[in-house]
């Protein structure tokens, strides 16, 4: 069957050539949308992302908000309080707090500063995301970390030991990372005391506490006590508040709605402009398709030689849409584009190609099935 | 009768358009032996294609019943009256009808593939069948790049690749020049005298030589059946 469908699809190759750029478009285009659209809902749970988290951690912070991006200050008094619930092991203030960086050069750039207790780190980056340096660098006074793909928007040379200056006061990046921007203001690592001098925020305020359990199977038990017994605190499993933090960005800014309206699109167009051609073509080798009828084939079998052309057409254009994927892929890499082609996601993206593919195949199938052999006569 | 292959018994085919009531083919009785070339002849618009299709299991009869080989197929689904043709009727059009795409061997191949037999097997005897009909040198060939002769040539090959027993053919030569009619023709003859049923629908009165039989088929009616010998006398 698949070797008398090659046949149709090299003999009519204007055709093939059509339907093959519409699912190469088509593809291409769900395949880049969605992929940037993932990148950036990493950018906006890069907090949580960049951090080491483990199954026995418990964010809080503050009720009001759902977004970790946005948070209020809470009393630093709270970190021993909950320390000393039964399941908690431990407690970790960490600051996060806007800031503005300038350079000798005299750029500046809106950072995020990261503030988490030496030698623990525990907010991150992970190791995975360091290009030059460790944390351990970050334990000295006026250090903190500055992410390799912001330099570019920054339009500054970034290496170790630059000297640059945080809301006025100096510092020197000790550490570099990579893959660890933020959605917004780049995010800079430094030990909490570092953050607290650069921001003047006070001692008494933090924005997190990271608490680690005992176990981790009481997780859930302790999320809720807290929520009890601190009503102004909100306990968060860090995974679900990196999820909230998504979907509340996406909302606001309506960028799902966006990107989804052109996935959408690129769907219903690559549907129909593969239906239609396909249609087209059909009604090329009608006559072909009657004689086979004809001489002894069934309307199923017929049926089936279109689908089987559909299903060739649909596989070379995901080739060559994923060939292009992957070339979109290389040549925005350089500039902090870390799009991520997971095998999950060209699994999803196959599945794609080969709805719009044989679902725009049903036209030609349902004029087809209704041809009489006798139209040979 | 021993050499049967088919039988309509009253069959009378009505397309109904709107208010309009077109009788195609009034109620007819015939029967169509082996070893036998019979012609239908007729102006156009008679019917005769009407005829063709319901003897060839194509189309259902409004009303009568069709035997093939003493079998009533009338009430047979369509996939059961594909598998009849596929394996009983061979076809041959009056534009050839091979499939573009596919080469002249690639064409002849078609039915057995569809017979589910093995490739290998098919190949060589589709390979043969074009042999038969002096076509080995054309097998590679799509069928834009033969003669009106060769395509027909081809088209006969196919309908014989599957050994069927009823030969069907819509003005086989009306696109071919006199000599490859008659060469045509020849072959189709060779055939009936083999065994077959042959049933060519034909406007060329010249072709009454070759037949066994001639029917006339006039505004839908079946209206003479002449043994060719006596049409002559």
């Amino acid at each position: 069957m698949l070797r008398l469908a090659w046949k149709f699809l090299k003999f009519d190759k204007a055709k093939s050539i059509g339907v093959i750029t519409a699912v190469v478009i088509s593809i291409f285009l769900i395949g880049q949308q969605l992929s940037l659209l993932f990148f950036l809902m990493g950018l906006m749970g890069n907090l949580v992302g960049n951090a080491p988290v483990r199954d026995n951690e418990v964010w809080v912070i503050e009720k009001q908000t759902n977004n970790v991006n946005a948070l209020n200050y809470i009393d630093q008094r709270l970190v021993q309080e909950i320390a000393s619930l039964p399941t908690v092991s431990n407690t970790y203030p960490v600051i996060i707090a806007p800031a503005q960086a300038t350079f000798l050069d005299g750029q500046t750039a809106g950072v995020t500063l990261v503030g988490a207790q030496a030698p623990t780190f525990i907010m991150g980056p992970l190791k995975s995301r360091l290009k030059e340096g460790s944390t351990t660098q970050l334990i000295q006074p006026y250090t903190v970390s500055a992410e390799f793909y912001s330099a570019k928007t920054w339009n500054t040379n970034l290496e170790m030991n630059k000297p640059i200056e945080i809301n006025g006061k100096s510092a020197q990046v000790k550490l570099i990372t990579q893959n660890a921007q933020a959605f917004g203001a780049s995010l800079m690592y430094m030990d909490i005391n570092n953050a607290r001098y650069y921001s003047n925020i006070s001692p008494s305020k933090v924005s997190i506490i990271v608490t680690t359990l005992h176990d981790k199977n009481t997780k859930n038990s302790t999320i809720n006590q807290i929520n009890t017994l601190f009503p102004n605190l909100k306990a968060w499993d860090p995974e679900k508040l990196r999820s909230s933090t998504i979907k509340e960005i996406l909302i606001s800014s309506n960028m799902g709605m966006s990107f989804g309206t052109l996935v959408v699109f690129a769907m219903i167009s690559g549907f129909f402009i593969i239906g239609l051609t396909l249609y087209s073509s059909a009604l090329d080798r009608i006559k072909d398709y009657g004689t086979l009828k004809a001489i002894g084939a069934t309307k199923n079998y017929v049926n089936k030689l279109i689908i089987a052309q559909a299903f060739l057409y649909a596989i070379i254009g995901y080739i060559i849409a994923m060939i292009l994927l992957y070339g979109f892929k290389m040549g925005v890499i350089n500039s902090g584009l870390a799009i991520d082609i997971s095998p999950t996601f060209a699994l999803f993206l196959l599945l794609i190609t080969l709805f719009i593919s044989i679902g725009g195949s049903l036209f030609a199938v349902r004029k087809i099935t209704k041809l009489e052999p006798a139209s040979v006569f | 009768m021993d050499n049967e292959i088919v039988r309509l018994e009253g069959v009378e085919k009505i397309y109904q358009t709107g208010d309009t009531t077109i009788t195609a083919l009034a109620k007819t009785n015939l029967t169509l032996e082996s070893h036998k070339l019979t012609l239908i002849m007729g102006p156009s618009g008679s019917g005769k294609t009407t005829l063709l299709s319901i003897i060839g299991c194509i189309i259902y009869p409004t009303s009568g019943r069709v035997f093939y080989k003493n079998n009533n197929v009338t009430n047979y689904n369509e996939n059961q009256l594909a598998y009849l043709r596929l394996h009983e009727i061979g076809f041959v059009f009056q534009q050839f009808n091979l499939i573009e795409p596919l080469t002249a061997l690639e064409n002849v191949m078609q039915p057995l593939l569809l017979q589910k037999e093995e490739r290998e097997n098919v190949r060589e005897r589709a390979t043969q069948a074009l042999l038969s009909v002096g076509l080995g040198d054309r097998l590679h060939n799509l069928p834009k790049k033969l003669s009106g002769g060769q395509k027909q040539r081809v088209a006969i090959a196919r309908a014989l690749v599957t050994n069927p027993t009823l030969i069907l053919c819509d003005e086989p030569t009306a696109s071919l020049d006199s000599k490859s009619a008659r060469e045509i023709m020849l072959e189709l003859k060779q055939l009936a005298s083999s065994g077959k049923a042959v049933i060519i629908v034909t406007h060329d009165l010249r072709l009454r030589e070759f037949a066994d039989y001639t029917i006339y088929v006039e505004e839908g009616h079946v209206s003479t059946e002449i043994k060719n010998e006596e049409y002559y006398k």
